[in-house]
């Protein structure tokens, strides 16, 4: 139906922020004869996919960077697309905003009460690239009751070990304003906080919590390629299902826009 | 305060458009109430449709004006489309704008956004080309608003100095929104004939409302409807002040034109879903 962009203050950001909904058109030759009440007000409340940006990105990048909406037309889905502060990682940061508490309990609630988005568990799916691959799949974890399903693109690792020597750990003079300090208060703090994927595993685990359903992929040029292996592997050992692919691809837009499309099959619509 | 810009793909006029819509979100005062108090479940907002002029388009109210600080003090929400330099016809020559004003965006903006479906929670306002359409719209359609208001153009297009654009050689928007003048008179783009038409019906009205800055240029035409008015006994309240066909009027009586058509939040009975 058409791309709706709304600014709007957020309580919990304490400032006015973004998003970019798309609502599915409605095909209007399928009866020609029908007046505009009837088309409009017939319209169900839509399945939606909240659909998250990742580092140094905003609420317009789908949109701008992929054919979303017309994936979203083609699946008959609607898509909320927020924003973070790019370096967020989607936490309460320590020192920032508290950009989780934002993203699912705020923004939920403002978007199914101002726009025709279903608040059915079975119709809400979330996904998202790197940082928001991150983002979704942890939201996943923490408000599991929320969704039906979760899908993360070239993100999904264990942060802990991202974040470390071996991966990309800031450097020493960076350290006081680098990325993991301002987030999760430093990797000491990270390891076992409700922000540690590999805790959040564990977690699911021990209380034998019923997920959404999950899915991670990544390309096999990407940098990030050994950290998703050594996610999957970890989450494989504990027993958890995980739908999973890899194909040719790095970490850019071109693998993105291929594997949001098949993120969209995987998901359970009904149309 | 909540702004939303939404291109969609109009039936009416066979093309995307845009409208832009103000929602009342929180606001730094609402900081004691919690996320579910500020949204609460089911609630249904009163409706200004705001009508931009000719050569403006949808943002043109919210870049020009405080209609979104007015609308979230005042708890309603603003819906504003855009229909190029139609007038709001059904032009002659060109697409069905008023088809798509009066039948289709309603049925667009309450089945997305929690709005009012009733007669009583409808509103709208115009200034220039705009003040034409709110009047046209109200007077063809005054089962669905509690009031309209026009800024600077409510009248017969003779008596706003349109004559000479009907003249023109080549082909204007004027031309191509009514036809000839000859067309025009009587039509249902005439507001003296609506006018003359609603006040015989016997129907319930609207209240209507009209205003012009006393060195606007089509001050005269604007008085001369009000004169027409008294004579055919259809009612409209007429205020006036210093100011031309400017931002700067309107701005102030837009303000006006809020208290005058007394939209208060009032939370709707009614639930969606």
């Amino acid at each position: 139906m058409g791309l709706l962009h709304f600014s709007f203050m957020s309580k919990t950001l304490g400032y006015h922020t973004n998003v970019y909904l798309i609502l599915p058109a409605d095909n209007f030759s399928a009866d020609p004869n029908r007046t505009y009440t009837e088309v409009y007000s017939k319209m169900e409340p839509f399945q939606t996919l909240y659909l998250l940006h990742g580092g140094g990105g905003n609420a317009l990048d789908w949109i701008r960077f992929t054919s979303i909406e017309r994936y979203a037309q083609e699946h008959h889905i609607a898509v909320v697309m927020p924003e973070v502060l790019g370096d967020s990682f989607y936490t309460d940061m320590a020192h920032g905003y508290d950009c989780f508490t934002y993203i699912t309990e705020e923004l939920p609630v403002v978007m199914e009460n101002n726009f025709p988005l279903s608040a059915k568990k079975e119709d809400r799916f979330v996904a998202g690239l790197s940082m928001g691959g991150y983002g979704a799949i942890k939201w996943a974890f923490r408000k599991p009751e929320f969704f039906a399903a979760a899908a993360g693109l070239s993100g999904v690792s264990l942060v802990t070990d991202l974040f470390s020597a071996r991966g990309f750990a800031p450097s020493s003079e960076a350290e006081e304003n680098s990325i993991v300090n301002n987030c999760f208060g430093g990797l000491d703090k990270l390891d076992g906080s409700p922000d540690d994927t590999k805790y959040l595993i564990d977690l699911a685990v021990e209380k034998n919590v019923k997920l959404p359903a999950l899915y991670v992929c990544i390309g096999t040029e990407d940098p990030t390629y050994r950290f998703t292996k050594d996610y999957m592997a970890y989450a494989r050992e504990k027993g958890l299902e995980i739908t999973y692919e890899e194909g040719p691809g790095k970490h850019d837009w071109q693998f993105w826009d291929v594997y949001i499309q098949r993120v969209l099959d995987w998901l359970p619509l009904k149309k | 305060m909540g702004l939303i810009n939404y291109s969609f793909f109009s039936k009416a006029l066979g093309m995307q458009t845009n409208i832009a819509v103000v929602l009342p979100t929180y606001t730094i005062g609402q900081r004691g109430m919690s996320i579910e108090e500020i949204y609460p479940k089911g609630r249904l907002f009163r409706t200004l449709y705001v009508l931009h002029g000719g050569s403006d388009d949808c943002t043109y109210y919210y870049r020009n004006t405080s209609i979104e600080r007015l609308a979230n003090e005042g708890g309603f929400a603003a819906v504003m489309p855009e229909v190029l330099l139609s007038f709001y016809c059904d032009m002659k020559h060109g697409a069905r704008y008023f088809t798509y004003l009066s039948e289709e965006l309603p049925a667009v903006v309450q089945s997305i956004f929690p709005l009012s479906e009733k007669r009583e929670d409808h509103f709208v306002v115009g200034n220039s080309m705009g003040s034409h359409g709110a009047m046209k719209w109200a007077l063809r359609r005054p089962d669905f608003f509690a009031a309209a208001a026009g800024m600077s153009g409510v009248g017969g297009l003779d008596d706003l100095g349109f004559l000479a654009r009907f003249k023109e050689a080549k082909p204007n928007s004027v031309q191509n929104s009514f036809g000839t003048f000859e067309q025009y008179q009587n039509s249902e783009n005439d507001l003296k004939y609506l006018a003359r038409q609603l006040a015989a019906s016997g129907n319930t009205m609207p209240r209507f409302f009209s205003c012009c800055g006393t060195e606007d240029f089509t001050y005269d035409g604007c008085k001369k409807f009000i004169e027409f008015a008294g004579e055919i006994g259809f009612e409209i309240t007429y205020e006036e002040g210093p100011g031309g066909h400017e931002w700067d009027f309107w701005e102030r009586w837009l303000r006006r034109i809020v208290d005058w058509m007394e939209i208060k939040h009032k939370p709707g009975p009614e639930h969606r879903v």
